[in-house]
């Protein structure tokens, strides 16, 4: 096998064990790596009668064919399982270190299953697995445990840790690498907790990558690596950060403000823009090994309220979902609260989210100090928001940390009083930080159809919607109208592809969108060893989409879940899509045609998944 | 800025050259607009470049 290397690592926990194990090539070659891989994994060997906190939960983690390639945009991985969040199938994916010390350590991916008798780590020096003790490490936030880990076990190694959030099983607890990258989304850190698992720890002794072409790889990566880094978009990014368009968002209405009840506010837009955090806080830039772009922040803020030493600074999601969402333009406040997150491993977006619509609850009264435990949640209150509703979510050690540890959806459940009417989800995930109603109707279809629930990183449906991407070789060459339904459908079935492809293969967004189709193609035979045209590349993407599909389905997902809430449909009442209507019913009877989708049970029919090699799944929900 | 009587956006766009690398966006009086609109005395013009979307 070239590029992965066929091994992974199967830990069983309760057992106290971790063997190597292979599987089968035709694997790869159908489900190509991450996402799509770690899919089918679980389809073979997990359990749909397990809840996701349960010791016989599986949680996999698991690379894609190019980590391990000196390539920007290749450090990523994926992790899955079923979600504590939403309760059905779902992924994150995470850059940063971890993933390329997998890779020459030997191992593709990582398949965790029961739960340690004690809080433990496992440790991975090259094919060397040690499961170990660690219970003087549990109630440590992140920030210690890997400074400790860079003490015991050198700078060198590489971590993936959860903080209090996770042991203490709160529904969107992250996992964290190095302090500063996250599997945020879905809460895996909560089930890492729930398996007693506070780190695993890997360390390699060389740099081994096998492709199948090493001479055509190496030019490849080459003229890559430099239409990457030349790009003006790349060059942006490694300016100001992610948060770089923050500014010209706003004036889209791309960027949700007040829990999504406003789409315009121009000061707001200047304070918390990335041009902002890079001419006031910013020290260094960071990047995830081998890339060049460097989008990360490295910032100190050395005085005021919200002071924080050197170190990891917030991503657009953050600044948004902890500055406009709660009504806020302090970016102090925001690099503060990130900075908190981090530490007690939480995800950012359902945080910010959730305290926002706790915040328009508490505005409207239908959450009241009764149920808060006396604290007042008002908008802009970032010194609340970070002394006392954060640590509070972490532990969850009052009525309010408990009620949003939760996540909104279910704490919306449990308060009532028409609360369900200000939430912002699909499928129980709180949406990101791009509105679909300023920034995109597709965003709306897409939010709705993905797996796991409102997602823009599930395929790169916003950026071609920006004009920011094109794929002429699939079909895709058109500009596109932000605000309209018009051929949403029919670019939402390339995205989606498009996207499986991008997730399984663990690249980057930021990196990949430089990277036209052929190249694509290229890059997976010449690394793998593959003899792939287009069409199999896309194949294999929509392979993926479905099988994510058939897993929900398992779940118990039909088509009448795949919506977004009401609050990402209402016509805004400010800037500029002010009374524009998001005509969602339509995009999503187009797409589920096109897709070839049962419109009652979501899934494909029997046939279209044999044409694509998914008979034996087939067989399964079509019984 | 001046434009002719029938001038619409795109003469606008046209005449100060921007890259497309940029990805700009047109705002008339606030509101988001195609090449094609028609302008009047004292309209306000925005450019917005969404030249990523993170």
């Amino acid at each position: 096998m070239f590029g992965n290397t066929g091994k992974i690592i199967w830990a069983d926990l309760s057992a106290g064990t971790a063997e190597h194990r292979t599987l089968p090539e035709q694997y790869y070659r159908n489900f190509i790596g991450g996402a799509g891989l770690a899919a089918k994994i679980f389809w073979e060997y997990g359990s749909f009668e397990a809840q996701p906190l349960a010791p016989e939960s599986l949680l996999i983690l698991m690379n894609g064919p190019f980590a391990g390639l000196k390539l920007s945009g290749c450090s990523r991985s994926a992790i899955a399982g079923r979600s504590p969040l939403t309760g059905h199938w779902g992924d994150s994916s995470c850059g940063g270190h971890f993933a390329p010390e997998l890779r020459y350590s030997g191992f593709d991916g990582i398949v965790l299953q029961g739960k340690l008798e004690e809080p433990g780590i496992i440790l991975i020096e090259d094919d060397e697995i040690s499961v170990l003790p660690v219970r003087e490490w549990w109630g440590m936030g992140v920030i210690e445990t890997t400074a400790l880990i860079g003490k015991k076990y050198g700078k060198k190694a590489r971590s993936l840790v959860i903080g209090q959030a996770g042991e203490n099983l709160v529904n969107y607890a992250c996992i964290m690498n190095e302090c500063h990258h996250a599997f945020g989304r879905a809460g895996y850190g909560a089930v890492m907790g729930s398996k007693n698992l506070k780190a695993i720890i890997v360390k390699s002794s060389a740099q081994r990558y096998f492709p199948a072409d090493s001479d055509s790889l190496d030019s490849l990566r080459r003229e890559l690596d430099a239409k990457i880094t030349e790009s003006v978009t790349s060059q942006v990014l490694h300016e100001n950060g992610t948060a770089a368009n923050l500014e010209g968002g706003v004036h889209i209405g791309d960027v949700p403000i007040k829990n999504f009840t406003s789409s315009f506010w121009e000061e707001m837009a200047e304070e918390l823009t990335g041009s902002t955090l890079t001419e006031k806080y910013l020290t260094n830039k960071a990047a995830c090994s081998f890339c060049k772009i460097a989008c990360k922040r490295v910032v100190e803020i050395p005085e005021g309220p919200f002071s924080i030493p050197k170190g990891p600074g917030p991503e657009y999601e953050t600044i948004a979902a902890f500055g406009s969402m709660l009504g806020s333009k302090d970016l102090a406040a925001t690099c503060k609260a990130g900075r908190l997150c981090n530490d007690l491993g939480l995800d950012t977006i359902t945080a910010g989210s959730t305290i926002a619509w706790a915040m328009e609850a508490f505005e409207k009264s239908a959450l009241t100090v009764l149920e808060t435990d006396g604290v007042e949640l008002n908008w802009a209150d970032m010194d609340t928001v970070i002394d006392v509703v954060l640590p509070q979510i972490a532990f969850r050690s009052s009525k309010l940390g408990e009620l949003l540890s939760q996540g909104s959806l279910r704490a919306a459940d449990m308060i009532g009083r028409g609360s369900s009417e200000w939430l912002t989800t699909a499928k129980g995930l709180e949406a990101p930080m791009h509105d679909p109603r300023g920034g995109g109707h597709g965003l709306a279809l897409t939010y709705s159809i993905s797996h796991r629930g409102a997602c823009h990183t599930a395929n790169p449906m916003l950026f071609m919607e920006m004009g920011a991407c094109y794929y002429p070789e699939i079909g895709f060459e058109y500009e596109l109208n932000p605000m309209s339904s018009e051929y949403k459908a029919e670019s939402a079935l390339l995205a989606v592809q498009i996207g499986a492809i991008e997730n399984s293969s663990c690249f980057c967004q930021f990196a990949d969108r430089e990277i036209a189709i052929p190249e694509w193609v290229r890059l997976f035979n010449f690394a793998a060893g593959y003899d792939w045209t287009v069409e199999d590349m896309m194949s294999a993407g929509l392979r993926v989409f479905y099988l994510q599909r058939l897993l929900n389905y398992r779940f118990g997902i039909r088509a009448s879940d795949d919506l977004v809430s009401k609050r990402l449909l209402d016509p805004s009442t400010d800037g500029a899509p002010e009374g524009v209507e998001i005509d969602f019913d339509c995009m999503k009877k187009r797409f589920y045609q096109l897709a070839k989708l049962d419109g009652t049970l979501g899934i494909p029919d029997r046939r279209t998944l044999e044409n694509i090699n998914l008979s034996s799944e087939a067989n399964v929900v079509w019984q | 800025m001046e434009v002719s009587d029938d001038g619409c956006l795109s003469d606008v766009i046209q005449s100060i050259n921007i890259p497309v690398e940029i990805r700009p966006v047109f705002f008339v009086n606030h509101k988001r607009c195609a090449f094609d609109k028609k302008l009047s005395d004292g309209d306000e013009i925005k450019i917005v470049s969404l030249i990523m979307g993170g």
